[in-house]
C-alpha cells in the first residue's frame, strides 16, 4: 500500500474553528430570539440583512485579495450577526449594512483577513455608524412593542446608559433590567441571557475564561468604589454592569480571541486594564456608549501585552530549561 | 501559568488493544538464533559481568530509547540509586509496554530480578512506572507487583516522569530500562535466545482486530496488517506512537525494527487544513516546553528566522501536543521542528549565548567603570566635606576673633569716652577758670578802660579765642562712629550715661547733630566752645593751627581682623564702606 507523507500528530482534537464560530453563533442565536420577542420579526430582518452584507464583503474581499473562498471560515457571519445586537430596533436598514460592509471591508481584510485582524471589526464597524449616525444609534424603541418593517414615525426613548451617563438614575428596577425589558440596545439588555451565553462560551473554551471574568470583576469594583449615580455602591455596580453593552462587548467582542493576548496573565492584566479604561471612559467622555472605543483603544496595545509576557516566559522557560539540564549532569555524574 | 502545566490528557483509546492476550506473531526460528556462549547453566552463579556479557550477545536493544541493553548495565555496574522500569504509554492507541507487563508477569519479574543483580539497587527502589491516565480502560493496576512498586506518571501527553517522582529514591544512578528489553534479557539469561522479536501495538480505526502483538524484527508492516485484519481502506498508516510517529509512504518496505512501537492505520474522513489561525492561544497553554508555537509558526511561514532565538526554538520536544491541539488544523509541530532544526544548524542559541555572554562582559565592564566612578565622587565629596569642616571653622575663629575685638574696641571706647569726658570736664573747668580769670582780668580792665577807653577790649576778645574754633570744621568729617552697630552702643550706653552724666553736660548732646552720638570722643575736645563762639567769630583757616587740642582721627583702611590695635589708637575702621569715606576724605 502507498501513502502520501503526512507529518504528525496522526490524531487530532476533534474541535476546529468552525466549532469555535458555531458556538458564538448558537449564542448569538438565542440572542436573536430574546430581540424578536422584544422587538417582532423586524430584529431577525436587520440580522439578516447584516449577515448578508458581511458574507457577500468577505467574498468580494477574498476574491481582490486573491485568496481561497472557504465555507468553513464562519467569522464574517459572527462579525455580521452581532452588528444589529449593538443597535436599536428601530435602525434603519442601511446602518448595519454599512456597519457590517465598513468591518469586513476596512477594519478585517486590509490587515490580513480572518486571523489577522488588528482590531475587533465588529467593534470597528459600529464605532464608524456610531460617529456617522448618531441621532439613530442612540434613541431606542421600548420593548414589547412590535415594530413593522420600515417604521414611520416611532416614539424613541432614552437608554439606563445615557441616564447614567448625564449623572442620573436609571428608573428601571434591577429585574426589569435583568430581564432586558428596558430600551437599550438589541441584543445587549438581555442581561441573563448573556450571563447564559458567557458561561456556555466559556465552558466550551470558545472564550478563554481570564479575559471576562476579570473585566466584569474590574469593572464591578471600580463601580463600588467610584459609583457614578448617586445611589448605594452595590446598585451603583449592578446599574454599570446592565446598563449599555458592558457584558455583550465582554462576552462578544472583548472575548474575540483574535484580538487577545496569547498568554493566560497577559489575558488577565488585559481584562483589567480594559475595564479600568472602559470605566474611565464612561466617567469622562460624553457619549452613551463608550465600550466600543475603548476596546478599539485597548485592541492597539495588546502586542504591548504579548510582548511582555513572551519576556517573562522566556525568562522563566530559559530558567526552568537550566535546572533541568544541571539535574541531568548531576544524574549522569 | 502554562510553562508549569504539563501538556494535554488524550482521549486514550488503549482499549481494544490492550486487554486483549499477547498474540505471538513469529517466524519460524532456526536454532541459530539460540547464541552459543560457554556460560554457566545455573543463573544463580552469574556474576554481574557474566550477565552483561550475555546482554551483549543477545544483541538486546532497549526499545525506549535504542540504545543497547549491555552498555546501560555496564554504567550502572555496582550499587545503585534505583532502577526505573519504564512502562509508559502516554500516547493514545499504544499499549506495547503495558501489556506485556501484564501478560508476560514472570518473565518481567524474572528480568528485574537480573538487572537487581547488575545494578544492585534495593527492592523499594525499583519502581515500574506507567501512565496515569488510563480513564478509558476498564483495567485496575494493582500497586504492587512482587515487591516492586508500581508508580504512576502524572501529567498530561507528554508524560515525562518529574524529577521529584525519581529523587524520591535519592540520589546516584539509575538503570531505565524498557518493559520489552527486561523480558528478552531474561530470556536471554534463561534460554540462551537472542532478541528476535519486539512488542507493538496494532490498532487505529481502520483495523479490524487491535491487539498487542510480539513480531518477529524484520517482518514488514504489510504483514503486521494482514494478521490484525483491516475493516476499511487505511489512508493513513503510521509507524510509531500516533502522535510522534511517522507516516508511511510504502508499507511493504517498511520493517518492524526494535523501536517500533506501534503501527497505527487510520482512514480519515477528509483532508481538513483551511483555516487560517485565529489565535486562541491553546497552543501555547498545551505546550509542555513553554513555547509559543504560534509565533514560531507565524515566523517560519514568513521566513523571518532571525526572531527565533528569542523565542527558544531548541527547546522544542516535538511532542506534537500544540498541533493536536490547534482548532486551525495547522501543521504547528512541523513548523516548530524545522525553527529547531534551523537553530540547531545555524547554531543560533550558541551566537545568542556567545552574545549574552559579551553583553554580561560589557556590562561588567560598565559596572566597574561606575564603582570606580562612584569611588572618585565619593573621595572628591568627602574632600569637598573636609574644606568645607575646615572653611566653617576658619570663618567661626575669624568670628570669634572679630567679636573678640570687638569687646576689646568697646572696652577701648569706652575708656576712651570715659578719658575724654574727664578731660573735657577737666578743660571746661579750666576753662571756667580761664573764663573766670578773663573775666576778673577783663573786669578789671572794665574797670582800667572805664577809667581810660572801651573800645579795645572787644578785639582782644576776638583775637583770642581763635584757636578753640577749629573743631567745627571736625564735626562735617562724618568720619568714624557711623558703623558701630547699636546693639553695641545699647550696651555701652548705660557707661555712657553713666559717663556723661558724670563728665558730659547734658546740654551739648543736641547740638552734634552731624556727628555721631555714638561717638564724641573724636570731636569732643571741641565743639562746646565753637557754639558759644561761632556766631560770633568766623571760622579761620583750619588745620595749620590745629595743634594739640583737637585728637586726630587716623583713618587708613584694613581689614577687619588685623585690627590689633592698642585701645589708644582706636579709629573706628570697621566696616569697608565708611573706609572708604574716610579714605577719600582724607586725601
Amino acid at each position: 500500500m502507498r501513502f502520501e507523507r503526512k507529518n504528525a500528530p496522526h490524531i487530532r482534537f476533534p474541535e476546529a474553528s468552525r466549532t469555535l464560530m458555531i458556538n458564538v453563533l448558537l449564542a448569538l442565536a438565542v440572542l436573536y430570539v430574546m430581540a424578536t420577542f422584544y422587538y417582532g420579526p423586524r430584529a431577525l430582518a436587520l440580522g439578516l440583512a447584516s449577515l448578508l452584507a458581511a458574507t457577500l464583503t468577505d467574498f468580494i474581499c477574498l476574491f481582490i485579495y486573491g485568496k481561497r473562498f472557504n465555507y468553513r471560515d464562519l467569522s464574517p457571519m459572527v462579525t455580521g450577526l452581532i452588528l444589529p445586537l449593538l443597535m436599536p430596533a428601530s435602525i434603519p436598514f442601511h446602518i448595519p449594512v454599512i456597519a457590517a460592509v465598513f468591518a469586513i471591508f476596512i477594519v478585517k481584510h486590509p490587515f490580513g483577513g480572518t486571523g489577522h485582524n488588528l482590531f475587533n471589526p465588529a467593534a470597528g464597524g459600529f464605532a464608524f455608524v456610531a460617529v456617522c449616525f448618531p441621532q439613530q444609534m442612540f434613541l431606542y424603541p421600548s420593548p414589547m412593542e412590535y415594530l413593522p418593517l420600515f417604521p414611520d414615525s416611532l416614539v424613541l426613548g432614552t437608554s439606563p446608559a445615557f441616564s447614567l451617563s448625564i449623572g442620573g438614575v436609571p428608573g428601571y428596577d434591577i429585574v426589569t433590567m435583568a430581564l432586558g425589558n428596558m430600551p437599550g440596545p438589541m441584543g445587549a439588555t438581555n442581561i441573563l441571557v448573556l450571563l447564559a451565553a458567557l458561561i456556555f462560551l466559556m465552558s466550551r473554551r470558545t472564550v478563554q475564561w481570564e479575559t471576562p471574568v476579570f473585566f466584569l470583576l474590574t469593572a464591578a469594583l471600580i463601580a463600588f468604589w467610584f459609583p457614578r449615580a448617586p445611589v448605594s455602591s452595590t446598585l451603583s455596580v449592578l446599574y454599570e454592569l446592565m446598563s449599555g453593552m458592558l457584558l455583550f462587548g465582554a462576552v462578544f467582542l472583548l472575548g474575540d480571541p483574535v484580538t487577545l493576548p496569547k498568554r493566560d496573565w497577559a489575558r488577565v492584566l488585559y481584562g483589567v486594564v480594559a475595564a479600568i479604561i472602559v470605566m474611565v471612559f464612561r466617567r469622562v467622555s460624553s457619549l452613551e456608549e463608550s465600550f466600543v472605543f475603548s476596546l478599539l483603544f485597548m485592541n492597539a496595545f495588546v502586542w504591548l501585552f504579548d510582548l511582555l509576557a513572551e519576556r517573562a516566559v522566556g525568562l522563566l522557560r530559559r530558567k526552568k530549561f537550566e535546572t533541568l539540564r544541571t539535574s541531568e549532569v548531576q544524574e549522569k555524574v | 501559568m502554562s510553562i508549569f502545566s504539563k501538556g494535554i490528557v488524550l482521549p486514550q483509546h488503549k482499549e481494544p488493544a490492550l486487554s486483549h492476550n499477547l498474540v505471538r506473531f513469529i517466524n519460524p526460528q532456526p536454532d541459530s538464533l539460540v547464541f552459543t556462549r560457554e556460560i554457566p547453566l545455573e543463573p544463580e552463579l552469574l556474576t554481574p559481568e557474566d550477565l552483561i556479557d550475555i546482554a551483549a550477545a543477545a544483541k538486546i536493544v532497549d526499545e525506549k530509547d535504542g540504545k543497547p541493553l549491555y552498555r546501560k548495565l555496564r554504567r550502572a555496574l555496582g550499587p545503585a540509586a534505583g532502577i526505573v522500569v519504564d512502562a509508559v504509554d502516554d500516547e493514545p492507541y499504544v499499549s506495547s509496554k503495558l501489556n506485556p507487563l501484564l501478560k508476560l508477569r514472570e518473565e518481567v519479574l524474572g528480568g528485574i530480578a537480573l538487572c537487581q543483580r547488575v545494578a544492585v539497587a534495593p527492592n523499594e527502589n525499583v519502581r515500574i512506572m506507567v501512565y496515569k491516565h488510563l480513564a478509558d480502560t476498564e483495567l485496575t493496576l494493582p500497586g504492587k507487583m512482587d515487591e516492586y512498586k508500581i508508580d504512576r506518571v502524572r501529567g498530561g501527553y507528554p508524560a515525562i516522569p518529574s524529577i521529584s517522582q525519581i529523587r524520591r529514591m535519592g540520589r546516584g544512578t539509575y538503570l531505565t530500562v524498557g518493559v520489552g528489553a527486561v523480558i528478552h534479557f531474561y530470556r536471554a539469561v534463561m534460554r540462551r535466545k537472542r532478541q528476535t522479536t519486539t512488542f507493538i501495538t496494532a490498532a487505529g480505526n481502520a483495523v479490524a482486530n487491535p491487539m498487542n502483538m510480539e513480531v518477529s524484527l524484520g517482518m514488514n508492516i504489510t504483514q503486521v496488517l494482514e494478521r490484525c485484519g483491516l475493516s476499511r481502506t487505511p489512508t493513513r498508516v503510521v509507524s510509531g506512537g500516533s502522535m510522534t510517529g511517522f507516516s508511511l509512504l510504502d508499507t511493504d518496505k517498511t520493517l518492524i525494527t526494535h523501536t517500533t512501537r506501534a503501527v497505527l492505520a487510520f482512514q480519515e474522513s477528509r483532508h481538513e487544513r483551511m483555516y487560517s489561525c485565529i489565535g486562541c492561544g491553546r497552543c501555547e497553554r498545551a505546550c509542555p516546553s513553554g513555547l509559543n508555537p504560534m509565533y514560531l509558526h507565524r515566523f517560519v511561514q514568513s521566513h523571518n528566522f532571525a526572531s527565533l532565538e528569542y523565542f527558544d526554538a531548541h527547546l522544542c520536544i516535538g511532542c506534537g501536543t500544540c498541533s493536536y491541539v490547534c482548532p486551525s488544523r495547522l501543521d504547528l509541530v512541523g513548523s516548530t521542528l524545522s525553527a529547531r532544526d534551523y537553530a540547531n544548524e545555524h547554531h543560533l542559541m550558541e551566537l545568542a549565548d556567545e552574545r549574552a555572554k559579551v553583553r554580561a562582559a560589557d556590562r561588567a565592564v560598565a559596572a566597574e567603570k561606575r564603582a570606580e566612578r562612584r569611588k572618585l565622587a565619593a573621595e572628591k565629596r568627602a574632600e569637598q566635606a573636609k574644606i568645607r569642616a575646615e572653611k566653617a571653622e576658619e570663618r567661626r575663629l575669624q568670628r570669634e576673633e572679630a567679636a573678640r575685638i570687638r569687646a576689646v574696641q568697646e572696652q577701648a571706647r569706652r575708656e576712651e569716652a570715659a578719658r575724654i569726658a574727664e578731660e573735657k570736664a577737666q578743660k571746661e573747668k579750666e576753662e571756667l577758670e580761664r573764663k573766670q580769670a578773663e573775666e576778673a582780668v577783663a573786669a578789671a580792665a572794665a574797670e582800667a578802660a572805664a577809667e581810660s577807653s572801651t573800645g579795645e577790649v572787644s578785639g582782644e576778645a576776638a583775637e583770642n579765642p581763635a584757636p578753640v574754633e577749629e573743631p567745627v570744621v571736625d564735626t562735617d568729617s562724618p568720619d568714624t562712629s557711623e558703623p558701630v552697630p547699636d546693639d553695641a552702643v545699647v550696651t555701652d550706653a548705660s557707661a555712657e550715661e553713666n559717663s556723661d552724666s558724670s563728665a558730659v553736660p547734658s546740654g551739648e548732646v543736641p547740638h552734634e547733630e552731624t556727628a555721631d552720638p555714638a561717638e564724641p570722643q573724636v570731636d569732643d575736645a571741641s565743639p562746646a566752645p565753637p557754639d558759644e563762639f561761632s556766631p560770633e567769630a568766623p571760622p579761620p583757616p583750619l588745620e595749620e593751627d590745629e595743634d594739640e587740642e583737637v585728637i586726630e582721627v587716623f583713618i587708613r583702611p584694613r581689614r577687619r581682623e588685623s585690627v590689633e590695635m592698642p585701645p589708644s589708637e582706636v579709629s573706628p575702621g570697621e566696616s569697608p564702606p565708611t573706609d572708604k569715606e574716610t579714605e577719600g576724605e582724607s586725601k
